[in-house]
């Protein structure tokens, strides 16, 4: 019986990345197939962010944005279901954020995305836009999704600057839009 | 391919004249590939008798593991190949940050739950943390992948020609969110079980009996049936029964799934309740089956 693990073309495929197993001394590499399946920890981190009535947004490990909750659809004016996956660029389009004088905030500043760069978390004052234009003085802390096959990505939560104590239980924490 | 379930029940033993149509042993599946491998999907107290069907022949034999949960390996130190010097064995199983494989392990093979060390087992083992990518044993392709359920455990799909088994036996895909308004991506374990020619996954619980046992890690009835359905699986046996579930409580389990199978779709007859010593033969497929509703 053969046992054969994946590695580069051509070569005796060895036990790295196995942490240190001891090698089965007849392996080969072979083609390997990918699959689209989001990594389990950006599945579980959206299951609770659905359950939060915290604005919270979640980024993949590329900085995309991949999914937002109801309470952050709310602060935006418009639902992730009617919006979709996006890109930083397109996303600094639609609603900033901004800095306190009004200017758009350099996509490598953002929170998340530092987050996801130095693998440490992030927090930041900044203002948010929501789609009929008003505007969202928020805290934004950002932490990176880090598992033992690296960075998956990151979460950002949002809080009311003006007033923490606004958060509420109904879907809707950073005040109406 | 051949499929033959050594034990389905989860969490703990729970042998009695209850339980003697489905099985008192936990969590073991027995593969033969063609070529003739043979591989063990967990270790529960269900390897026992297959360690004793396979007799005294020299044998190599891979144990894949979900996890380290004890209804999972329990059966390790009752395994007679692993006690014969001509058995080559490998122990397949998730990494963790915290600890190899082995060391896990060995907290179970140890004093004082064991009396024995691994260091002692007289056959040829190893130990190796599953890789990120699909792998070859025998003649069989073998992916992993982690699913929803309490610490590091993996799904496991194994592909011979155009058969696929996917074994999934500690699962709870559903846990805070409504699969049916899930993209396929979001869905714990979709990828292992898309179309697969067998899917073996968890169906511990009643609906009724969720509610009180949500983020333990296993499935509703509703949810398994729901995640078989989306992910477009040929034939499923649900499995992992819960120990206080009678040979008539998981009589009526079946029907409820059959006739749910139904509603969405599907033909009754390929969903079913695992029962310890039900053997299978995967046929190659010809064509993906569209999945159900």
């Amino acid at each position: 019986m053969k046992v054969t693990l994946p590695g580069s073309s051509g070569s005796e495929a060895g036990a790295s990345g196995l942490s240190g197993e001891p090698e089965i001394a007849h392996l080969r590499a072979f083609t390997v197939s990918t699959v689209s399946q989001k990594p389990l920890e950006l599945i579980l981190a959206r299951n609770l962010m659905s359950a939060l009535s915290t604005p919270a947004f979640l980024v993949d490990e590329g900085g995309l944005l991949v999914f937002y909750n109801e309470a952050a659809g709310f602060l935006l004016g418009k639902q992730f279901e009617e919006m979709g996956t996006v890109g930083p660029e397109e996303w600094g389009l639609l609603f900033g954020p901004f800095d306190a004088g009004g200017e758009p905030i350099p996509y490598d500043e953002l929170p998340l995305v530092t987050a996801i760069r130095s693998g440490r978390p992030a927090h930041a004052q900044l203002t948010i836009r929501s789609t009929d234009g008003t505007e969202h003085a928020v805290e934004a802390s950002a932490f990176p999704i880090l598992t033992q096959h690296g960075s998956q990505g990151a979460i950002a939560v949002l809080w009311p600057s003006e007033d923490v104590s606004g958060i509420s239980a109904n879907g809707n924490g950073a005040g109406p839009a | 391919m051949k499929v033959k379930l050594w034990g389905t029940r989860g969490s703990i033993p729970s042998p009695g004249p209850e339980t003697v149509r489905y099985g008192g042993n936990t969590s073991c599946v027995g593969v033969e590939l063609g070529d003739g491998s043979m591989l063990a999907l967990d270790a529960g107290t269900g390897i026992r008798n297959l360690g004793l069907a396979l007799g005294d022949a020299p044998s190599r034999l891979h144990i894949l593991l979900t996890h380290l949960h004890l209804d999972h390996i329990q059966g390790l130190v009752f395994f007679a190949p692993a006690f014969m010097p001509q058995t080559e064995l490998t122990i397949w199983g998730p990494a963790s940050p915290e600890a190899s494989l082995r060391d896990r392990i060995s907290r179970y093979i140890s004093a004082p739950l064991s009396p024995i060390e691994v260091r002692e087992l007289p056959c040829d083992f190893s130990f190796r943390h599953c890789p990120d990518a699909e792998w070859e044993i025998g003649s069989a392709r073998i992916r992993c992948a982690p699913v929803a359920h309490r610490g590091p455990t993996l799904g496991y799909r194994i592909e011979e020609g155009d058969s696929a088994l996917t074994y999934i036996p500690d699962h709870e895909p559903a846990l805070g969110t409504d699969l049916a308004a899930l993209e396929d991506e979001w869905i714990s374990g979709f990828e292992l079980a898309r179309e697969a020619s067998m899917l073996i996954h968890d169906g511990q619980y009643a609906d009724a009996e969720y509610p009180d046992h949500v983020g333990w890690g296993h499935s509703a009835l509703s949810h398994a049936l729901a995640f078989a359905n989306r992910a477009g699986a040929e034939r499923t046996v649900l499995f992992h029964h819960d120990p206080r579930h009678s040979d008539e409580f998981l009589d009526g389990l079946g029907a409820q799934a059959r006739a749910g199978w139904a509603e969405l779709g599907g033909d009754p007859a390929a969903i079913e309740l695992g029962a310890e010593g039900a053997e299978y033969e995967l046929p190659a497929r010809v064509s993906s089956r569209a999945k159900v509703a």
